[in-house]
């Protein structure tokens, strides 16, 4: 019996009796097994894949966040938009509680400003939805434990780029989140969703 | 003759279907806050503006008013 020179699998030689093959071919199997079992995963994995649907002004992403991550990142990308405006964030059932800001700085002049969401329904502005595309990038920190969710997210429009931060009140556990167009709807592109390895 | 209220759909994973009255409410209520805010953010940002100009017109140097 020799092994394999990285892993050590067992693998049989040129001189073992061919009726203990079926016995080799089983122990390399289960050596091979246990090593890619105990590989680390990568630190962040694809938690789930959302398709936005046509003419749509809301969609909501189920079964989301669970125990198995405590922070998460959140993609929307590709598809677009009726017309040009912001997209919202709800997470679960939560319909009071937001705080966030909202820096918004123009490409065309030195100019920004800050709208801001104090105790309000939404994390408002935390997206673009534009006539070619719907964007944002959001890191989300403990929806699913029973503590305040905290969130940081950036994009860019036609015309401005943003960067909003800012956290839920209401310290519950929440599996679901729902992303709304402020006017207007959404027409495809993907919501994708991933859990930083705890 | 009174007319139906055309509601947005919303999308719930896949399934897509016409707002009820009360999300419709809930929605038209979020927009108005945005908006709300969206104009809060605006007068902030003009009456900066305007101060500048102000500034700017009692002497003050570029340099000046952004050391302020």
């Amino acid at each position: 019996m020799a092994v394999t020179p990285n892993y050590s699998w067992p693998v049989p030689v040129n001189t073992d009796y061919v009726k203990d093959g079926a016995e080799a071919i089983k122990d390399l199997g289960d050596a091979i097994d246990a090593t890619v079992f105990g590989l680390p995963s990568g630190a962040l994995a694809l938690v789930k894949t959302q398709t936005i649907g046509t003419a749509v002004s809301s969609v909501t992403v189920s079964d989301a966040f669970s125990a198995t991550y405590d922070n998460y990142k959140i993609i929307v990308s590709d598809g677009a938009g009726s017309i040009e405006n912001y997209i919202n964030f709800r997470v679960g059932s939560a319909t009071t509680g937001y705080y966030n800001t909202r820096w918004a700085a123009d490409y065309s002049a030195a100019s920004y400003s800050n709208a801001p969401t104090n105790n309000g329904g939404y994390w408002n502005y935390i997206g673009w939805s534009s006539v070619n595309f719907n964007t944002f990038t959001m890191e989300i920190q403990s929806p699913f434990l029973a503590k305040n969710t905290i969130f940081s997210s950036s994009w860019g429009g036609n015309t401005f780029g943003a960067t909003c931060q800012g956290y839920q009140s209401t310290a519950s556990s929440w599996t679901s989140f729902q992303i709304v167009k402020n006017s207007g709807t959404m027409t495809g592109g993907t919501i994708r969703v991933y859990g930083y390895q705890n | 003759m009174a007319t139906k209220t055309v509601k947005p759909n919303i999308q719930i994973d896949d399934l897509v279907r016409e707002m009820t009255d009360a999300e419709y409410a809930d929605y038209k209520a979020s927009q108005a806050e945005a908006v709300a805010r969206e104009a809060e953010a605006t007068a902030r940002t003009n009456a900066r503006t305007s101060a500048l100009a102000k500034l700017a017109k009692l002497g003050l140097t570029e340099a000046e008013i952004e050391a302020l």
